[in-house]
């Protein structure tokens, strides 16, 4: 099957699934897979161009996989994403119906994922073997799930997708915290109904605030200890001090669509493991970016039953992965900022985070224009 | 027209895991009394689209059993599922040991007096509760559930055995399907092959093919012969070009239905069975579904059994929500 350009293997079914359902910005939402040496990127936009999210599967996330740059002949194609040898546009609502198909089987077998069959189409297959129950016929009872979901070509062209794309450069400010008290606060500014301002000064001491100001509702600001040695934050740095506003149907979206099993509770550093963490960048034209710095496999345990620690029966395999992301995600507060758009990419094999994405252009000049300032 | 009897703990045990499942897909079911058997019935216009049944046999369900009337000894009636599943929920909470039944007329007021089927049970408490009736029904209504109840396991050449694991496999697989396509295509093959496979506007497919299933009877079972001539190649293209194989060569009995119906019908499997039994009808009409408690009667494994049949979607075009 060298025919194939893709012919991955995932083995956390209901991280995978879990993890794509956060690219889901608008009811009918496209996105955009680019297949490349280093892994799989899938990308959405919201239809305001605004908004953009983007998950990276790197190679190792897979239980195996394989690129045939020599298969992709005329599709290949080289994006912004990457080294990308291949690129094709999906119904994210298809493939996350179809991959919830798939979802039982999750810790019993792993889910093939290949790339173009004859039609273009994403291949999905799993296979389950057991003994049959009944003695007499002495036969093993097979299962193959399979899923085929024909590529989208309208309204996202594969060549105008790179372009469209939105860029983060020049980044001025960041901040990294556990994802569930980034999804916290995000939550608790919606009842204002207005747009959310992340304000951030190094003088005369380090301050980051989050704010909302309503018509009827007034002001609702949260601020966040962002002094030296401050137990909410992991990361400040602020070369530029000012206050940046974004719609916040997009700041919803970035901050709370990775369900709460997956990101796990805010403050299990105590108990030795380490909490999902976000950082959230500042660029130019206040363009934020926000990763998520997702483990899968501790969500695949979650899943399983018990809660994101380590007493499972998965044995000594699991540990050293732990482990490994354990280091890992404490190094990449430091590391995925800069300047590049891949959040984990210095994540060496065996370690199993996958950066979820999100980009978003500020409000331009609300302030007086659209009135948010009224005298109450 | 006469009908008293005890129902046996056992009894009460099985009425409380079936009705539930009738209660699933409608408002009212009917019983039917035959001096053998115990029948809970429901057909299309009742369940939406299915006709399903379970039949106990009154040595199995029941300590004492009297039954008369003018129509060959049988009585039915009809009654609403909720009312009786709390008489049942009632009766297992109350840890009845003696139930009897009775069907019985209350003088409502002067000049009409009403059916009631008679619950009079003694456990921790002792309660006597009515369950209000229609009918009791006439000898044409009987007829056409008398139809309902004989009509399966008599056109279907061949059947697939689904222990529990792959009976729930197959249900779940029903659910997940629902999101994707409106219609179902299921096939079997005497090679012990089952699938099922939906679509979505042409641009998405989903399916599940089980192999390696045992065939009934025994003498149709062709699943050594056939693997002489298949590779064994586990692809997921395989699935598809394996059914479209078994069709081109008529080996395959296919039939189109609706995936909401299917699913509907393999809730089946949430009443503990030990194993069902699917198969097609000779004239592809419909699909049958048969549930067995081979382990856990008392009387022979025929005693207790759910049968459930999902008609076939006649035109593609054809929407039954």
């Amino acid at each position: 099957m060298d025919d194939w350009v893709l012919d991955a293997r995932v083995d956390q079914i209901r991280s995978f699934v879990s993890v794509l359902g956060a690219l889901k910005l608008s009811k009918r939402q496209l996105v955009h897979v680019s297949v490349a040496e280093r892994g799989v990127t899938v990308v959405a936009q919201d239809p305001s161009k605004s908004l953009q999210a983007q998950v990276n599967f790197r190679a190792e996330t897979f239980a195996s996989y394989r690129v045939n740059a020599s298969a992709a002949g005329t599709q290949g194609h080289v994006s912004g994403v990457g080294s990308a040898v291949g690129t094709f546009g999906l119904d994210l609502g298809s493939l996350i119906d179809v991959l919830n198909a798939f979802a039982p089987l999750d810790g019993e077998c792993e889910l093939s994922m290949r790339w173009p069959d004859r039609d273009n189409s994403l291949v999905l297959a799993a296979l389950t073997v057991r003994d049959a129950a009944d003695p007499h016929a002495g036969r093993p009872a097979r299962m193959c799930t399979h899923a085929s979901i024909a590529p989208e070509v309208d309204g996202w062209s594969t060549t105008s997708a790179a372009d469209a794309e939105l860029v983060f450069r020049g980044e001025r400010n960041a901040f990294a915290m556990p994802t569930t008290a980034l999804r916290e606060i995000v939550d608790d500014l919606e009842w204002p109904c207005a747009p959310m301002t992340i304000a951030m000064s190094s003088h005369p001491s380090p301050s980051l605030s989050f704010s909302s100001k309503g018509k009827d509702t007034g002001e609702l600001r949260i601020d966040v200890d962002a002094t030296p040695g401050s137990s909410a934050l992991t990361e400040f740095s602020c070369a530029e001090s000012g206050a940046w506003t974004y719609r916040y149907r997009f700041m919803k979206a970035a901050a709370s669509s990775l369900p709460p099993a997956l990101v796990g509770p805010a403050h299990a550093r105590e108990e030795g493991g380490s909490p999902t963490m976000t950082r959230v960048a500042i660029g130019e034209g206040g363009v934020v970016k926000i990763v998520h710095l997702v483990h899968m496999n501790r969500a695949a345990h979650a899943n399983a039953g018990g809660h994101h620690h380590h007493h499972h029966s998965g044995g000594y395999g699991d540990s050293q992965r732990y482990g490994g992301v354990g280091g890992g995600t404490r190094g990449t507060g430091g590391t995925a900022g800069h300047g590049g758009t891949r959040g984990g990419g210095t994540q060496g094999p065996g370690s199993y985070v996958v950066p979820v994405t999100f980009v978003a252009y500020a409000e331009v000049e609300i302030d007086e224009d659209e009135g948010y300032n009224e005298p109450l | 027209m006469k009908f008293k009897c005890t129902l046996s703990s056992m009894g009460v045990t099985w009425l409380e895991r079936f009705v539930p499942i009738f209660e699933k897909m409608g408002k009212e079911l009917s019983v039917l009394f035959t001096p053998e058997t115990l029948h809970l019935v429901q057909g299309a216009a009742d369940s939406g689209g299915l006709e399903l049944h379970a039949d106990l046999l009154v040595k199995e369900a029941f300590d004492e059993y009297r039954i008369a009337s003018n129509n060959a000894d049988k009585i039915a009636v009809k009654l609403e599922t909720a009312t009786l599943y709390r008489v049942l929920r009632g009766l297992v909470g109350s840890e009845a040991t003696h139930v009897e039944v009775k069907l019985i007329k209350r003088v409502i007021r002067e000049g009409l007096s009403l059916p009631f089927l008679n619950f009079a049970s003694t456990g921790l408490v002792d309660i006597t509760q009515d369950v209000p009736l229609g009918g009791p029904l006439n000898k044409r209504e009987l007829e056409d559930l008398e139809h309902i109840v004989q009509a399966n396991v008599v056109n279907v050449p061949y059947w697939l055995n689904l222990d529990r694991q792959a009976t729930e496999g197959a249900h779940q697989a029903a659910e997940r399907f629902k999101a994707v396509g409106p219609r179902t295509e299921l096939a079997t093959t005497k090679a012990g092959s089952l699938h099922l496979a939906t679509a979505k506007g042409g641009s998405v497919t989903l399916g599940t093919e089980y192999r390696g299933l045992p065939v009934l009877p025994v003498a149709e079972d062709q699943y050594e012969t056939a693997q002489g001539g298949v590779d064994d190649d586990d692809d997921a293209a395989g699935a598809s070009e394996r059914l479209a194989e078994a069709v081109a060569s008529g080996s395959a009995a296919l039939v189109a239905v609706n995936t909401k119906q299917l699913w509907k019908g393999l809730q089946g499997v949430q009443t503990n069975p030990s194993n069902a039994m699917i198969g097609v009808a000779s004239n592809r009409g419909h699909m049958e579904l048969v549930f067995r408690y081979d382990r856990q009667t008392v009387n022979g494994p025929d005693a207790v059994g759910l049968f459930v049949r999902v008609p076939a979607e006649i035109d593609e075009d054809f929407d039954f929500d």
